[in-house]
């Protein structure tokens, strides 16, 4: 069953990166003016396409593993899906409840306690504070903070962060859970218990998205993977047969 | 599928509505309300998040809520006094200018930290999607308790000072709705221009302080010469504060005036929104 369809998506960035400088009040007139005297547009002529024309469906279950160089628009295209960031052509069907962990620590604020966070951040991503009540044990729990629950999160460590961030998004049991490097940090132990945990809400159904440079746990989680190269979508099909051909091009 | 079983039903996805439609378009009026009241347990956290920070950490808590408005009302008298106390007034001076102040002060509250709040909050609008106009819209209404609490000040004051209780006091929420409804909108005008334009969080500090003496808080209308006066009328803040004292005094609001102020409150709101709805689309990529 259907559950997520991306057609002819397309992000468009403006040219001077980094961090896409603002358009300023004057050169916004400026242009204007131009446009108006029929000069070509400078702007216009800046674009860079983070994503170009992507086309793919996901079924209910699938495990979808996604590969790139940096740069080749995996953060971006997990942000539109995410709904952080709006495409800039094309349209994508979510047919299912999506949770995403882009950044880990990520929507924490640093002077709540981690009590409070909890209940922020799994509210953010889209749990209902009945939801939250139930699976507050289990959340706490796994990222082992039970001392630290009225402590500010300012004054856990890192590690500590990052365990609490990513307890909260498994255990809010999205239909569609997208992972962006997420397990590049914590420790090995955590990590290990992080693949349980999502092999877990794999055998439930759980769609997974799934970005990572890590090939070996690309293999271990996703049957498919997507490879992208400057935006454009290159390869789709069986992870081994993928990762044979991106590996050709980086040897 | 299996495609040769003639009875089977039409793929049952193609005809299922999608829960999510992403489209680079996006409605000019779509603040996502509906979405917005399906989350309102976030709203309500983002509330009370904003509350409690304010007060965590801080040695006179929630004193600052009654501190706030009645420190400048000393400054100002301590200066106006002498200019501004009619012995036929039913208020005192200090009493005029803290009743202006406690709508002020919230008004300005309200808007500095509406309109901050999508360019201090990056951290988080990358990383996780909810309706943007909860921002605004949660800092607006975590100003209210205090709000209320300085109104019931001001009551409190009255009533011990010997002077009577009026029916026209419950004209008094209506005029907060209306203050708080016109900070929402220019404040949620300022947040969304400050995700392109952070001149704007520059801007906004001189914006309120001139708005402050654009506004009949710390003087009485009439000490505005007539050529001016429709300075005074342009601007929506002084039907409503100069009804809250009416009101307080025991006199019904000045509908023509406040009727003035629901019509440039509706054209900033429309504004504010249409701007909004149209910058939203950009704020994860200027951040």
């Amino acid at each position: 069953m259907l559950i997520l369809k991306v057609e002819n998506l397309s992000k468009i960035y403006r040219y001077e990166t980094p961090g896409f400088v603002t358009v300023t009040v004057r050169e916004a007139i400026t242009n204007k003016i131009g446009k108006i005297l029929g000069h070509k547009n400078k702007l216009g002529n800046q674009q860079f396409y983070a994503l170009r024309d992507i086309n793919f469906a996901v079924d209910q279950g699938e495990s979808v593993g996604i590969i790139g160089a940096n740069g080749s628009g995996k953060s971006t295209l997990l942000k539109i899906l995410s709904r952080i960031t709006f495409p800039s052509k094309g349209e994508v069907l979510i047919f299912g409840k999506i949770g995403a962990l882009i950044e880990v620590g990520g929507g924490f604020n640093q002077d709540l306690t981690g009590r409070e966070n909890i209940y922020l951040v799994g509210s953010m991503l889209g749990m209902s504070m009945k939801e939250i009540r139930c699976k507050f044990d289990e959340i706490v729990s796994f990222a082992g903070i039970e001392q630290f629950l009225d402590t500010q999160v300012k004054h856990f460590s890192s590690g500590m962060q990052v365990r609490l961030s990513f307890s909260i998004a498994a255990n809010y049991e999205p239909e569609i859970l997208l992972l962006d490097e997420v397990l590049a940090v914590g420790d090995a132990e955590f990590q290990t218990r992080c693949l349980e945990k999502i092999t877990e809400l794999k055998h439930k159904g759980t769609t997974l998205l799934f970005v990572s440079h890590e090939l070996e746990k690309l293999r271990q989680l996703c049957e498919r993977t997507i490879w992208l190269e400057k935006g454009i979508l290159k390869m789709d099909g069986k992870t081994h047969q993928v990762e044979k051909e991106y590996l050709k091009t980086i040897v | 599928m299996d495609t040769t079983n003639p009875f089977s039903l039409p793929e049952k996805s193609s005809v299922r509505k999608p829960l999510y439609r992403l489209t680079p378009r996006k409605k000019w009026y779509d603040l996502e309300l509906p979405e917005i009241w399906k989350r309102k347990g976030l709203l309500w956290l983002l509330i009370l998040k904003s509350i409690r920070l304010k007060y965590r950490q801080t040695v006179l808590g929630v004193f600052w809520t009654i501190l706030q408005p009645l420190a400048p009302m000393l400054v100002f008298s301590f200066v106006f006094y002498k200019y501004f106390s009619q012995p036929n007034e039913k208020f005192s001076y200090p009493f005029f200018v803290y009743a202006g102040l406690v709508v002020w002060t919230y008004f300005s509250n309200a808007v500095t930290l509406a309109g901050n709040s999508l360019a201090s909050q990056t951290y988080l609008l990358g990383k996780v999607y909810f309706p943007r106009f909860m921002l605004p819209l949660s800092l607006v209404l975590a100003g209210i308790p205090d709000f209320v609490i300085g109104c019931g000040m001001l009551l409190l004051v009255m009533v011990f000072s010997g002077k009577c209780f009026h029916l026209t006091f419950l004209w008094i929420p209506f005029l907060l709705l209306l203050v708080i409804w016109l900070a929402l909108a220019v404040g949620t005008l300022f947040a969304s221009l400050s995700i392109i334009y952070r001149d704007i969080r520059n801007i906004m500090p001189y914006f309120l302080q001139m708005l402050l003496f654009l506004t009949p808080v710390i003087y009485p209308p009439e000490a505005i010469s007539e050529k001016w006066l429709w300075i005074l009328k342009l601007n929506p803040l002084t039907a409503i504060v100069s009804s809250f004292r009416a009101v307080l005094q025991g006199e019904s609001p000045a509908w023509d005036e406040i009727g003035r102020t629901v019509l440039i409150t509706i054209i900033i709101s429309f504004f504010s929104m249409v701007i909004f709805v149209k910058m939203e689309k950009h704020i994860a990529d200027y951040l």
